[in-house]
């Protein structure tokens, strides 16, 4: 039977079904002897899937097997176990191979720790509590185990903030290996242990990132890695390399920095190729930090880039396209073309080419559009079928929206493309790639409009030319015809397209026929056309708020709520891990606690948790990583060193004598230059080099400049970000409060009236926004209060009160903060206040103001108070606040601002008919006008569901004593005005309002050492504005 | 971690694979012919490394067998290349003076050591003499139960 395994194993291996011999595979490994067992193990792992039906039949073998005294069979059980085993039998399993981590056996402890390692990349939840375990492993006393237990640590450290203990323990672990601590059996080729020292540096790196005190702990251990690596073979170089890339994941240090690079430069001029691959794979990692290290290299990349081997020419483009520059841009990629035209289509290329050029054009100001359409088309044509459709998409939107640079700019590229496109079709189509035809149909029907003195006629026969083409795909017929539709509108168009859709009406294709109809009615009819092409800017709203309402009609009616998909997955993973407890029925788990986590059913909390906001992370794809690299490095340089670049060219001009002056940032070429006599091929190669590397690192910085700046740089993008949001509103909104301050209210509020002491006269408005100011008198009868007949102004546009109260006290000169204070009115003090504050005063009158918060409205109190002997008169107060009174209602709840600014002036006259005016200005913050809103977490609930405006942030956790959580929350009560509803394990909700009353819902969980914070609200930017005050809290706390 | 191992020999006859994630048998038959063509297309004095989706290739040809396999994006290649010299060096030790021969007629025991010495893609034990040491345990215990089984029963 064994040998008859044997022989199926290698049918298989050549390519014959065998699937007859599967069941018996298993019956083998089932019931065979230790021998037959073995290989009916290794049948089954060559033959079955993860997901086959049959590997069921296996769990039981296993775990009968796990169970056995015989070491040999465990240590079968559990290799299979890590080849494959089904993701939902690893529970039945679990305890089993959990136990053996205890064995007394190192090569069983040692396969139960890569059995975990595998379950963790698998199913990571289900080890999780586990983790204490992994470190036992790692202190185990045989390097085997510790060796494999590194393993899972760096699938662990990827998260690294609750590991950064541990890496003391590695360092020290590493001292030892390259110490040469460990067994000799381990060493190879006289290198102790490689793959533990790699490992260990990776992890390494994982952790030193961006934090400066966890990778000081390492730097002597990596030195020391650098320096032992020192021998001429293969497995040191490999450790030479991770050093290197280790050293510049880290926080940088400088000596590190140094030897690293000159590392590299080893591997770069090594005549080994495979090392020369490497030299420029590290080239490529560091260049991103540090540009001015390709240049001590860039003969050796000038070499490169004409390699025999493509592997290393892309390689070198690869470096090459990281050092991008404004200045360098065309050759790179004429070097680039160059290789895609020599050697084979590679799609990734292409793409990286296209990355390359594109964002150059919109980060700098667009240096030549000429250029950059030309290089477009060649890439088209090169491209061909082959090409990524992200690319022809992107370059669409590209010149339909342009880079954000001047319309005009934009204006010139679209006439440059439709020029260029014009006349390849004039010129012979045939050779052209489907892909580019679509571009072309499509960019000559949105802009040929464009271009002066074209008439759409002659695009549009160019384009029917095109259409009877015989090589035309229907995809582009399709995309042609819709070209013409939309140019049909002309008047020699018309009888063009009309014979064109006649021909295409009776076509076989389907959407072929009807895209031609459609082009019949267009072309005939001018006002549907017109009609037609203006309906396309069409809003969308996304949100699809317009369901709100039925969404919470159907909640109401006791429809579950929706959850996504993957929540919904996790679900269906959990339960199905339950029902398989029967499988395992050996174990002892109890069914108590079973039915415990079933139970755990989705509460509208955990529904609400589960989505934090991943969305950005996931369109951070490879490429705009790789883009993000190249962008820092143009962004550095640009015009500075534009005089260089001109030098540079001078020289090369000078190129005739043999001895090639360089300009000293040249100091790889500068080797070159003792050479003496310099063949003409190398002085090409000069010149290409410096043309390649203008712009390049100013000759003066080094490396390590280099490097922290462009950290510092990135940093400043960084909070560049997180600031942009919240000054973008708030700019807006002074803006505009700056702009066109109404004279909404301007009343007389106030008449002096003589020298008694308490005397207010004060004058009543009551304002509707919409209409004039309508004036209309209102006395509050509190007869005891000392400002009798204290009138209010009562500004009630919709329902946020301001009611502005004056009082002036001529004759207390020199007012203090604690007079004002006294002075304050008592049914006002008896509110929760802001600090009197003066805004501005003169020689005789000050004035000051306080907010003064009600449980429905903000008051803003002005006190003015006569400082002078004598008495005022024909005092009025004007206040300009655009934002609050009049469009408080309306315009905010559609864009509230984190702050508005309240101006305003006074005059009055001081001395008889001389008046006199006092200018002052207030900001009111949005936070004035947050009031806490008391719910059960019922109706938060209901509340949350019916919202669609919503936004996630992490944010900044308090730490002190105590649930932080806790800690963080009261901080935002207190500071806000928030309420929170509820605190359940480690989520909270919270509720707040914006007078008058729009809700927003704040859920928090915890989640990685920061608050993972959702808002949702009615109001559009509410959420955004609240954020950002939570995150001002959050900071000064 | 290492995707996948294939051995094959110079005509492009597969001789031994190892997959380390789950593949569909298509998807395998399709990367195994995948394989064969890229690398035997490869010239001598060109580099062992090869760039195939979005893994990195990394191969060595050993008299007139390929050893070819597959890493993540960061792996280190020089190192893979060293785990394939290192998986030579053990066929070495346990057949002697290994050859092309050796791994059709005894291919399960080529899997076995391969099981010692990687598992889950992973290096499982560096050590020469330990793999040995556990191999030859196993097959210790597979000589005493073939002399057990072929004994005549009473």
């Amino acid at each position: 039977m064994k040998e008859i395994m044997v022989r199926a194993i290698y049918c298989e291996m050549l390519g014959y079904e065998a699937s007859f011999s599967y069941i018996h595979a298993i019956k083998l490994a089932q019931q065979g002897s230790a021998i037959e067992k073995r290989v009916g193990y290794l049948a089954v792992s060559l033959f079955l899937n993860e997901s086959h039906d049959l590997l069921l039949l296996l769990v039981n073998t296993v775990l009968k097997d796990l169970q056995s005294t015989n070491l040999i069979e465990v240590c079968m059980a559990l290799t299979v176990v890590s080849q494959l085993f089904p993701k939902d039998m690893i529970p039945a399993i679990l305890p089993l191979v959990e136990e053996k981590l205890t064995n007394p056996k190192e090569i069983i402890r040692r396969k139960a720790v890569l059995a975990l390692h595998k379950f963790y990349l698998i199913a990571p939840n289900q080890v999780q509590h586990i983790h204490s375990k992994f470190r036992k492993a790692l202190c185990d006393k045989d390097p085997g185990v510790m060796t494999a237990s590194l393993h899972i640590y760096l699938q662990l450290i990827k998260n690294p903030d609750s590991y950064k203990d541990l890496t003391g323990s590695f360092v020290a672990i590493l001292r030892q290996v390259v110490g040469g601590k460990l067994p000799v059996d381990f060493n190879y080729h006289n290198v102790p242990a490689p793959w533990l020292q790699i490992q260990l540096l990776r992890i390494l790196s994982l952790l030193g990132k961006d934090d400066q005190s966890t990778s000081e702990l390492m730097y002597e251990v990596l030195d020391e890695s650098l320096r032992r690596a020192e021998m001429n073979h293969n497995i040191t170089y490999a450790i030479l390399y991770e050093c290197v890339k280790a050293i510049y994941t880290i926080y940088p240090k400088s000596e590190l920095l140094e030897k690293a690079a000159k590392c590299i430069g080893n591997f770069v001029v090594s005549p080994k190729i495979n090392l020369k691959y490497l030299g420029l794979k590290a080239l490529t990692y560091v260049v991103q930090q540090d540009a001015s290290l390709a240049l001590q290299h860039q003969m050796t990349i000038i070499e490169c880039l004409d390699h025999s081997d493509s592997i290393i020419k892309r390689e070198t483009l690869e470096v090459l396209f990281r050092i991008t520059n404004v200045k360098n841009v065309a050759v790179i990629v004429e070097k680039m073309l160059d290789f895609l035209k020599n050697v084979f289509m590679e799609p990734d290329i292409l793409f990286l080419l296209y990355v390359g050029c594109f964002p150059l054009l919109s980060d700098t100001y667009s240096p030549n559009n000429e250029w950059f359409i030309q290089t477009m088309n060649v890439v088209f044509s090169l491209g061909g079928e082959l090409m990524h459709p992200d690319i022809p998409n992107n370059f669409l939107r590209l010149l339909a929206q342009g880079f954000g640079s001047e319309e005009e700019e934009q204006q010139q590229l679209r006439v440059f493309a439709v020029d260029s496109y014009l006349t390849l079709l004039e010129s012979d189509t045939a050779h052209l790639p489907q892909r580019f035809l679509q571009v072309i149909s499509w960019a000559l029907g949105e802009f040929s409009y464009l271009k002066d003195g074209l008439e759409p006629c002659k695009v549009t026969k160019l384009l029917a030319k095109l259409l009877d083409e015989r090589n035309v795909t229907s995809e582009s017929r399709s995309w042609i015809l819709s070209a013409m539709a939309k140019l049909s509108a002309g008047p020699g168009a018309a009888a063009l397209a009309l014979q064109v859709s006649e021909r295409y009406s009776s076509s076989l294709d389907t959407v072929l026929r009807q895209q031609a109809l459609e082009l019949l009615h267009l072309s005939q009819d001018p006002e549907l056309h017109a009609r037609f092409f203006h309906l396309w800017h069409v809003q969308v709203d996304s949100s699809l708020s317009f369901l709100d309402s039925f969404v919470s009609e159907a909640l109401s009616q006791g429809a579950a709520p929706y959850k996504a998909p993957h929540q919904r997955q996790e679900e269906l993973r959990q339960e199905k891990a339950l029902s398989l407890e029967p499988y395992s029925i050996s174990l002892p788990v109890s069914l108590s606690s079973c039915s415990i986590t079933d139970r755990q059913s989705p509460t509208l909390l955990s529904m609400s948790s589960s989505l934090s906001g991943n969305s950005n992370e996931l369109k951070a794809g490879s490429s705009t990583l790789k883009l993000e690299g190249v962008k820092r490095v143009w962004g550095k340089e640009g015009y500075l060193h534009q005089q260089d670049a001109v030098e540079e060219a001078a020289q090369v001009e000078e190129a005739a004598t043999p001895a090639l002056p360089l300009s000293p940032q040249q100091g790889g070429a500068e080797s070159q230059q003792t050479h003496g006599d310099l063949t003409v091929v190398e002085q090409e190669k000069q010149k290409l080099a410096s043309s390649l590397f203008v712009g390049l690192g100013s000759q003066n910085s080094t490396f390590l400049m280099g490097k922290s700046d462009s950290t510092s740089q990135q940093f400043r993008r960084k909070t560049r970000a997180a600031d942009s949001t919240s000054s973008g509103v708030s700019e807006r909104s002074s803006s505009s409060s700056h702009s066109s301050c109404s004279d909404f209210l301007h009343n007389n509020l106030l008449e002096d009236s003589q020298n008694s002491l308490n005397t207010q006269k004060i004058g009543v408005s009551n304002g509707t926004h919409e209409g004039p100011v309508t004036q209309s008198f209102q006395t509050t009868s509190k007869e005891t209060s000392p400002f009798l007949d204290a009138g209010m102004v009562l500004v009630q546009p919709c329902s946020p009160q301001t009611e502005l109260r004056d009082f002036v006290q001529p004759g207390s000169s020199g007012i203090t903060q604690t007079s004002l204070r006294s002075q304050f009115p008592p049914e006002l003090s008896q509110l929760p206040h802001s600090d009197i504050s003066l805004l501005s005063s003169d020689h005789s009158l000050s004035l000051s103001a306080c907010r003064a918060y009600r449980d429905d409205a903000l008051l803003f109190v002005i006190i003015l108070s006569n400082c002078s002997q004598s008495s005022t008169n024909g005092l009025s107060v004007q206040l300009d606040c655009k934002h609050i009174f009049e469009t408080f209602s309306t315009l905010i709840q559609v864009e509230p601002h984190t702050q508005v600014t309240v101006a305003g002036s006074v005059s009055y006259r001081a001395v008889p008919g001389h008046t006199q005016t006092l200018q002052f200005t207030d900001k009111l913050f949005l936070t004035d006008f947050i009031r806490p809103l008391t719910l059960s977490t019922e109706e938060y609930g209901k509340l949350w569901l019916s919202f669609s405006q919503d936004v996630r942030q992490n944010l900044k956790l308090i730490q002190g004593e105590g649930d932080p959580l806790r800690a963080t929350l009261s901080a935002l009560k207190e500071q806000l005005q928030l309420h929170i509803v509820d605190i359940i394990g480690s989520e909270g909700i919270v509720a707040c309002r914006l007078l008058p009353d729009s809700p927003c819902l704040l859920h928090c969980r915890i989640h990685g050492g920061s608050l993972a914070v959702w808002l949702r609200s009615p109001l559009l930017s509410l959420p955004d504005c609240l954020l950002y005050y939570c995150q001002k809290t959050l900071e000064e706390c | 971690m290492m995707r996948f191992l294939l051995l094959f020999s110079r005509q492009g006859k597969l001789r031994l694979q190892k997959w380390f994630t789950p593949l569909p048998e298509r998807e395998r038959k399709k990367i195994v012919r995948d394989m064969t063509t890229l690398v035997l297309a490869r010239k001598p004095r060109t580099c062992n490394f090869l760039h195939w989706k979005d893994l990195k290739i990394v191969y060595k040809r050993y008299a007139s067998l390929y050893f070819c396999c597959a890493l993540e994006e960061q792996e280190n290649e020089l190192l893979a290349l060293e785990i394939l010299h290192r998986y030579v060096e053990l066929l070495d030790k346990y057949f002697g003076n290994v050859c092309e021969l050796d791994i059709i007629f005894n291919f399960e025991k080529a899997y076995f050591i391969l099981d010692e010495f990687l598992m889950g893609g992973e290096v499982q034990e560096t050590s020469k003499q330990s793999i040995a040491n556990s191999i030859e345990a196993s097959d210790m215990l597979q000589e005493t139960m073939e002399e057990y089984m072929s004994k005549p029963a009473f």
